[in-house]
């Protein structure tokens, strides 16, 4: 699809009067970065409808916080880093009320390809990459997605997800090896 | 059957981002070895098309926008002790209000049994 545009000098006139107080600025903000933001969220929680509650919170966290907002990195930089956090903080809360079934300390990659009852409506739309993605536990998801998506560093990955870099390495090879299994199946191999 | 570098090769794949990341030895045999290869250019394809997904963005609901306008626009209750104040106010008078309602329907009520009775 295609996304609005605003150009950087544009941008950080509007993040400066955002920062100001100027909730106006910060809407159009909202408005040029909503479609990255609910797409990083969705890619993370694999959730349509929890990646919406995550994306609202995530601008309403960036809105508290823009005042201490330097302008070092990009604000989609910026804005990413909050979304991943609030996908996060929203994950463990969903957690203290639901078991999730599995996790990557125990997780193994199943040997079978996608069936149609895990891909569900979604194959035909985003493919059977994405799909395989959200089959994934979240924590091996996450580590995949800002690895091989969104260009992150390992030791970026462990700040933001509040573990050891090796603990991310760990968790990278166990996706990627899911994905692997899940798009080219072991039956395929052997024929 | 799979010989020990096969297997060697396989555990580390998932791990690295290119085959210069083998090591010199089992870089050397994946040069050599057509069951290697296949397996490094699937692990290379897996990345190139979750590289792809960075430029597929995915349209946000048409509510998120007034969604979040909605709820900036109400003052931050930490930030802003005069607003705590304000809303300490509406919500009493509120409250007042919602009394008046219910006795002034206790009234309506007595009345039309009142009436009812009377009929």
């Amino acid at each position: 699809m295609s996304v609005p545009r605003v150009e950087p000098y544009e941008e950080r006139e509007i993040v400066e009067r955002a920062a100001a107080g100027d909730q106006a600025a910060f809407t159009e903000l909202v408005r040029a970065h909503q479609h990255e933001v609910y797409t990083l969220a969705v890619r993370m929680v694999a959730d349509r409808e929890l990646a919406f509650d995550v994306s609202q919170e995530a601008f309403v966290r960036a809105w508290r916080a823009i005042g201490r907002f330097r302008g070092d990195a990009k604000f989609s930089t910026w804005m990413h880093r909050i979304t991943v956090n609030t996908a996060f903080s929203h994950r463990d809360r969903r957690k203290r009320t639901m078991a999730e079934p599995l996790d990557a300390i125990y997780y193994e990659p199943e040997s079978e390809a996608l069936t149609p009852e895990r891909g569900g409506e979604s194959a035909a739309i985003r493919g059977p990459i994405e799909d395989a993605i959200n089959e994934l536990p979240s924590s091996l998801r996450a580590v995949v997605v800002l690895k091989d998506v969104y260009e992150w560093s390992h030791a970026e990955i462990a700040e933001h997800l509040g573990i050891t870099v090796t603990a991310a390495k760990v968790r990278l090879h166990r996706a990627r090896k899911s994905l692997r299994i899940s798009l080219w199946s072991e039956q395929e191999d052997r024929g | 059957m799979m010989r020990t570098r096969c297997t060697m090769v396989r555990l580390r794949l998932p791990g690295i981002d290119s085959t210069d990341e083998l090591g010199h030895r089992l870089a050397a045999h994946v040069e050599t070895c057509l069951v290697c290869q296949a397996e490094a250019a699937k692990y290379r394809t897996l990345r190139r098309r979750m590289g792809a997904l960075a430029d597929e963005i995915q349209a946000a609901p048409q509510e998120l926008v007034p969604a979040v306008v909605e709820r900036i626009a109400v003052p931050d209750e930490a930030a802003d002790g005069t607003s705590v104040a304000r809303r300490a106010a509406i919500a009493v008078s509120a409250a007042a209000g919602a009394m008046a309602a219910a006795g002034a329907g206790t009234i309506i009520v007595i009345g039309l049994r009142r009436s009812h009775t009377t009929v």
